[in-house]
């Protein structure tokens, strides 16, 4: 990746510390773009933003982004990020894990978070592959794949992030690609104003192992057949592409039927912004509650002072 | 003025928690450490602090580390099992020298063990629990004055020296009931975090100074730098530079070696004309403690040495000691954790000897002096 890609990229980035250890292509690069760009929309300070990354090709980006940087354990991020938060309310903290990281070894972490509501924006970075350590089953490997811990192909089911998310109390769920980086810049921006615990799942490529393995070893080969692959994740998008198109003047859109599982979600999605799940627009996070607790202890304190009362 | 004031160990540890500046704890439920949870999720939001139940030992840990750089003197407090599941961000917390303490109330292992029955079993899990070489601060209360005492010296060590402080308490003292003497906020030694002085972009979080650690700054004020776990240089980026990584250990053991005369507490009872000493820690030495007193009446010429901190090791003090006693011997809830330290350093000079259960039973004074009569008649 070099520096000329984006003017907004270079002030959020740590020259010393680029090049990345990122294969050419690799989607972490364009995802690591969408989140300073986001940042860099919603006007945050570099100072008030901390990013904590767990282990493996997406855990190196917090060392190449100039915020406040933590390069976890593996699949730790949310319970440091929850530390941190609550010790500094006022700080936008943000999670990058990748699939294993979040989903496998991390797996109870991001659900309690969840069900905690902490206020973080997590990011979760699906390459359905073990990267850094070369290849191995992810629990978001497609079923009949090859990996190098799978040579007579996979035959566990993978996993659904969504329905993780809702099953675990997340107010705000969205899925995007490295394919559609307009989009995804403006979700995760939306995931950045969610009070309490928003995930935001990115489909990307690993076309050097996972691709190399599986007939897809080009990036971009790889990165135009994602509405397939986000499709044979998620259950959801490919009900949906069941359903009626419609053609627009920017292209294909899939119309809404009232009866999918978006629609019949306490709060339906906010059909504005393609990728957004599902949104309950009331969630309060931890982080707001627990200090509104020390208030109220606070103020007590103070009226059993007085001795009029 | 101090003020006495009856309190069970568990209590002091969570009263002098607070005392001493703490203001977050992260933990997950687990006897016989819950109560130090429970007092301080009512104490912690009381002086503005945070309290958060975790959904593992492993996340605790994770937490603690996450709220002390976010600046805040930060706690978590556990048992055996989940003394084990904490050792890997416990090395985290070494490797990134991030301040924060980790209480351990221990109990008979390995595994679930005997959950309410004391034991001293993670000596050495306190020292090489955790993969990879490395310097560790370890203290041990044997009393319940101790629980207040040296859990402020833990919190003071932890920020001083940018290092986890393991505080091995057992479930002897944790649950015994004492007057102790609580001092007042004016009387006590509290050593507050000190913030970088030079500009951000001089600043190095992980400075490989010699004998002393680099103020730590807190996220969020302006000095924007990277924590990782792996080996890194100054600015705490990731390095394979083999001449980087050895000036890294160099700081990293030279921190806590240069400051022994610091970090090193014990306390000594007859000594001086002692010809056999105990040398004892933690709810065990209570029971040493009191079979001097019953050696002395008898005429036996007995001492103790009463070890406050166990890492690092007071190697030059025990050797001392060697030289100038026939036999030392060594209670505790194991089976010889601190004996084995004891005989290296005597290394044949004086006799060493155990006196060692796990099942769930105190040491009583009868049995440690049963064992020095029986050296004493085998001394010629």
């Amino acid at each position: 990746m070099t520096l000329q890609t984006s003017h907004i990229l270079r002030d959020y980035m740590r020259p010393e510390t680029l090049p990345t250890t990122w294969c050419a292509g690799c989607g972490l690069g364009i995802i690591m773009r969408s989140i300073v760009e986001a940042i860099h929309y919603q006007g945050l300070k570099k100072d008030d933003v901390a990013m904590v990354s767990g282990i493996g090709c997406t855990g190196r980006m917090s060392g190449y982004t100039d915020f406040n940087s933590i390069h976890t354990t593996h699949g730790r991020a949310p319970a440091f990020a929850t530390g941190l938060k609550l010790a500094r309310p006022d700080m936008q903290v943000i999670t990058i894990m990748g699939d294993g990281d979040a989903m496998s070894i991390g797996g109870n972490h991001l659900i309690s978070a969840m069900r905690r509501n902490m206020d973080i924006t997590a990011i979760v970075v699906n390459n359905s592959i073990y990267g850094l350590t070369g290849g191995q089953s992810s629990p978001t490997t497609p079923m009949d794949s090859r990996t190098t811990t799978a040579r007579h192909r996979t035959f566990e089911r993978p996993m659904n992030l969504e329905v993780l998310a809702r099953a675990g109390g997340a107010p705000f769920f969205a899925r995007a690609t490295v394919n559609h980086t307009a989009s995804l810049t403006k979700l995760i921006e939306r995931a950045l104003n969610i009070s309490g615990f928003a995930l935001v799942e990115i489909i990307s490529n690993c076309h050097v192992l996972y691709g190399k393995m599986n007939e897809q070893p080009v990036a971009s080969g790889m990165i135009a057949n994602m509405d397939k692959e986000t499709m044979r994740s998620n259950p959801l998008l490919k009900k949906r592409a069941s359903y009626p198109v419609r053609e627009t003047a920017t292209g294909k859109t899939y119309l809404r039927d009232s009866n999918s599982d978006a629609a019949q979600s306490s709060v339906a999605a906010d059909t504005k912004d393609r990728g957004v799940i599902f949104e309950n627009k009331g969630s309060v996070g931890f982080s707001r509650r627990y200090f509104s607790m020390l208030e109220n202890i606070r103020a007590q304190k103070e009226h059993a002072g007085r001795p009029d009362d | 003025m101090a003020e006495f004031e009856v309190m069970y160990g568990n209590q002091a540890i969570a009263e002098g928690a607070i005392a001493a500046g703490c203001r977050f704890y992260a933990g997950y439920p687990i006897t016989p450490s819950t109560e130090i949870a429970e007092i301080l999720s009512d104490r912690l939001p009381e002086v503005g602090g945070v309290f958060v139940q975790m959904e593992d030992e492993i996340a605790s840990m994770a937490a603690i580390i996450g709220a002390s750089l976010g600046g805040l003197k930060s706690a978590t407090a556990t048992s055996g099992p989940g003394f084990s599941l904490m050792q890997e961000n416990l090395g985290y917390a070494v490797g990134s020298e991030v301040p924060c303490v980790v209480i351990n109330v221990q109990r008979v292992g390995p595994s679930t063990g005997l959950p309410t029955k004391a034991a001293q079993g993670d000596v050495m899990q306190a020292r090489w629990g955790t993969h990879g070489d490395h310097p560790i601060i370890a203290l041990s209360p044997g009393s319940v004055q101790d629980c207040f005492d040296l859990t402020v010296k833990a919190f003071n060590f932890a920020e001083k020296y940018r290092t986890p402080v393991i505080f091995l308490a057992d479930a002897l003292v944790s649950a015994l009931q004492e007057k102790i003497s609580v001092p007042h906020s004016s009387e006590l030694d509290i050593y507050a975090r000190p913030k970088p002085t030079e500009s951000p972009e001089d600043y190095k979080a992980f400075a490989f100074t010699k004998g002393g650690v680099a103020p730590l700054a807190t996220f969020g004020e302006g000095y924007r730098y990277h924590v990782t776990g792996l080996s890194h240089d100054e600015k705490g980026y990731p390095t394979e530079d083999s001449a980087l990584v050895a000036q890294w250990w160099e700081h990293m053991h030279s921190k806590i070696e240069d400051n022994l005369d610091d970090i090193l507490l014990y306390e000594e009872k007859q000594l001086d004309d002692a010809e056999i000493a105990l040398i004892a820690y933690g709810g065990t030495s209570m029971a040493a403690d009191h079979a001097v007193a019953i050696a002395r009446q008898q005429g036996i010429k007995l001492g103790l040495l009463k070890l406050q901190t166990i890492w690092p090791f007071p190697e030059k003090r025990v050797k001392k000691l060697t030289e100038n006693v026939n036999c030392i011997v060594v209670p505790e809830l194991n089976f010889g954790q601190v004996r084995s330290e004891v005989e290296r350093l005597s290394a044949g000079q004086a006799a060493v000897v155990g006196v060692n259960k796990a099942d769930g039973n105190q040491i009583t004074p009868a049995e440690i002096l049963a064992e020095v009569t029986a050296q004493l008649r085998n001394t010629p």
